[in-house]
């Protein structure tokens, strides 16, 4: 691989600087071949795109996932499985813009769908539990409530809910674990 | 997690769902908080540091789907905010930006999201109402703009329509003496009040530190200036000498004229060049070297005689009757004089009688009557009148 091509990767750029001129393989253990290879396909097409600056994070137009051009679109065109191996690979190995594809990709596929969807999509189990569950509901219902009624509603429903978590210990255990991972 | 077949969404590391998130707008981010406990997590950090500007994706292409959208992402913010997680988003959500050509919505959501997002500063609903008077009706209800302008929070109210929308408008068929809202909210061609409720409209929001699309023009302060103009101008003012469908320059085609008025006694008017023009609809009077125009409502007509396309201006068209085509009216021109007698209908009425010379034509050869006696009042001459299968007499009646 080219060292133009190489340097695409910070990872490896670093490296590179690190060992000097050296016919030393470099190991990069996180990622497979046939990822590799992809990924090098990737950096030959673009060997000559400017190098990513630090603050275009802060460029509101760079969140945009409508902006994939013809090539890239073509280029992504792989299988869930792929596509997230993909991603690891150019975040393991510092490509951001491949990182960028890769998430604009899966944002791309997130669109427009519904929960239901979105796991069957992904394979995610609903692990809610059945008070959550309710919880999401009332989200949704809240709607046709003006503002007032619903936040005394909802802090009514908080207060019941926690009431029965003081009730029935394993429920609460259940509430806090909720609770801590939102 | 993740049931081992391969499909690693959950395993990708957080930052990463995270770097997900921020190419998704809020109704995605809402929706992919309902999945599983641990993008709910994701999410509800993400909407921390969020830039806190509620938009939804491009993605919905009926008002039922994008307002079901609109209602269930602001309401899901606010449910959060209520049940006390931590997360006032309620008060954090600075603006709203809905830029959508047309995708009218309930105005009661708009409403409400005025009501209860009480940091709102930019509230952008491009596209997204039906009818201003619906929003005036609403808004003007207790006092419901004051208490959004009393906050001292709201800076920009944006409810225009898209442009191409306002465009498509523009092109009409427009009355001439349309009301101003005509051009601000979807109903321009079917509205048929007269209430000026963009005028009320501004009147709701005067002198207040509310900047509220659409405006009215700086300059002919009658139709409505939207927010994707910038000069503050109208349509019409705005490209005064260009085709609003092509956007040519008109004045090799109009002349000094702004726009081409129907000539037929209506009151419809256009302001395009002459292939957009017959594009959409607009013709010449069929007489020969007639240069009036017809909107496409009056030239739609068909001969009340011979049934055939007819497209005639006031001056080549029967002003007591049915439109009749140019080949049925050339047919009831004086033999004598060559005057234009009438329609086939009313020359019969007339008994055949020049409005010019006064010579009697007959109503089925068209031929002068050669007598001169007075006692001559028969619609048909003498050569005719045992044989008149013509059909501009045998129907004579007027079609309904």
């Amino acid at each position: 691989v080219d060292k133009e091509v190489a340097d695409r990767s910070v990872l490896l750029k670093n490296m590179l600087e690190d060992v000097g001129e050296s016919d030393k393989p470099i190991p990069l253990p996180n990622v497979t071949g046939k990822v590799l290879k992809k990924v090098i396909t990737y950096c030959e097409h673009h060997r000559n795109d400017p190098l990513p600056q630090p603050d275009d994070d802060l460029d509101d137009t760079k969140r945009r996932s409508d902006d994939i051009d013809d090539w890239d679109a073509d280029f992504i065109k792989v299988d869930n499985d792929q596509l997230f191996e993909l991603i690891l690979a150019a975040n393991y190995m510092d490509i951001k813009p491949l990182l960028d594809l890769g998430c604009k990709t899966v944002a791309n596929m997130i669109k427009g769908k519904t929960p239901e969807q979105i796991r069957e999509m992904f394979n995610i189990e609903n692990d809610f539990t059945p008070e959550e569950e309710e919880q999401i509901r009332k989200e949704n219902e809240y709607v046709s409530l003006p503002l007032d009624d619903s936040m005394m509603l909802g802090g009514i429903a908080c207060l019941l809910y926690y009431s029965l978590c003081i009730a029935n210990q394993s429920g609460c255990q259940h509430y806090h674990r909720w609770a801590s991972e939102s | 997690m993740s049931d081992g077949d391969g499909n690693r969404f959950l395993d990708l590391p957080t930052e990463i769902i995270t770097t997900v998130l921020s190419h998704l707008r809020t109704d995605s981010i809402v929706v992919m908080s309902l999945t599983c406990r641990r993008l709910r997590s994701c999410v509800l950090h993400q909407l921390t540091w969020s830039d806190h500007n509620l938009r939804l994706e491009d993605v919905y292409e009926s008002s039922e789907t994008f307002g079901e959208a609109l209602a269930q992402t602001a309401g899901a913010l606010q449910h959060l905010s209520a049940i006390g997680r931590g997360l006032d988003l309620v008060s954090t959500v600075v603006s709203i930006t809905l830029d959508r050509e047309y995708l009218p919505i309930n105005v009661t959501i708009i409403g409400r999201i005025l009501d209860n997002f009480i940091s709102l500063r930019e509230a952008r609903f491009v596209g997204c109402l039906d009818s201003g008077a619906d929003f005036v009706a609403m808004a003007s209800e207790n006092a419901r703009s004051h208490q959004w302008i009393s906050r001292d929070m709201l800076r920009l109210l944006d409810l225009s329509d898209g442009e191409q929308r306002v465009r498509e408008n523009a092109l009409g068929p427009l009355n001439k003496n349309h009301e101003p809202h005509g051009m601000a909210w979807g109903k321009a061609v079917q509205h048929t009040s007269s209430e000026p409720e963009l005028i009320l409209y501004r009147n709701l929001f005067g002198g207040t530190s509310v900047l509220a699309y659409p405006l009215i023009c700086i300059r002919c302060e009658e139709d409505a200036a939207h927010s994707w103009n910038s000069s503050g101008l109208c349509l019409f003012c705005r490209e005064r000498s260009n085709c609003l469908r092509c956007k040519i320059s008109l004045d090799d085609y109009i002349g000094e004229h702004l726009y081409v008025e129907c000539e037929f006694p209506c009151i419809q008017r256009a302001q395009m060049c002459d292939e957009c023009r017959i594009s959409s609809g607009w013709v010449r009077c069929s007489q020969p070297e007639c240069e009036i125009e017809l909107c496409p409502i009056c030239s739609s007509g068909i001969c009340a005689t011979c049934d055939n396309f007819a497209a005639l201006c006031g001056e080549h068209s029967c002003s007591s009757c049915n439109i009749q085509c140019a080949r049925c009216l050339k047919e009831t021109r004086c033999e004598s004089c060559f005057a234009l007698c009438g329609c086939p209908r009313c020359t019969g009425s007339r008994a055949g009688t020049c409005r010019n010379c006064g010579k009697r034509t007959c109503t089925a050869c068209l031929s002068t009557c050669d007598s001169t006696w007075m006692g001559c009042e028969a619609k048909m001459c003498q050569n005719c009148v045992g044989d008149h299968d013509c059909r501009a007499v045998r129907t004579g009646q007027r079609r309904s």
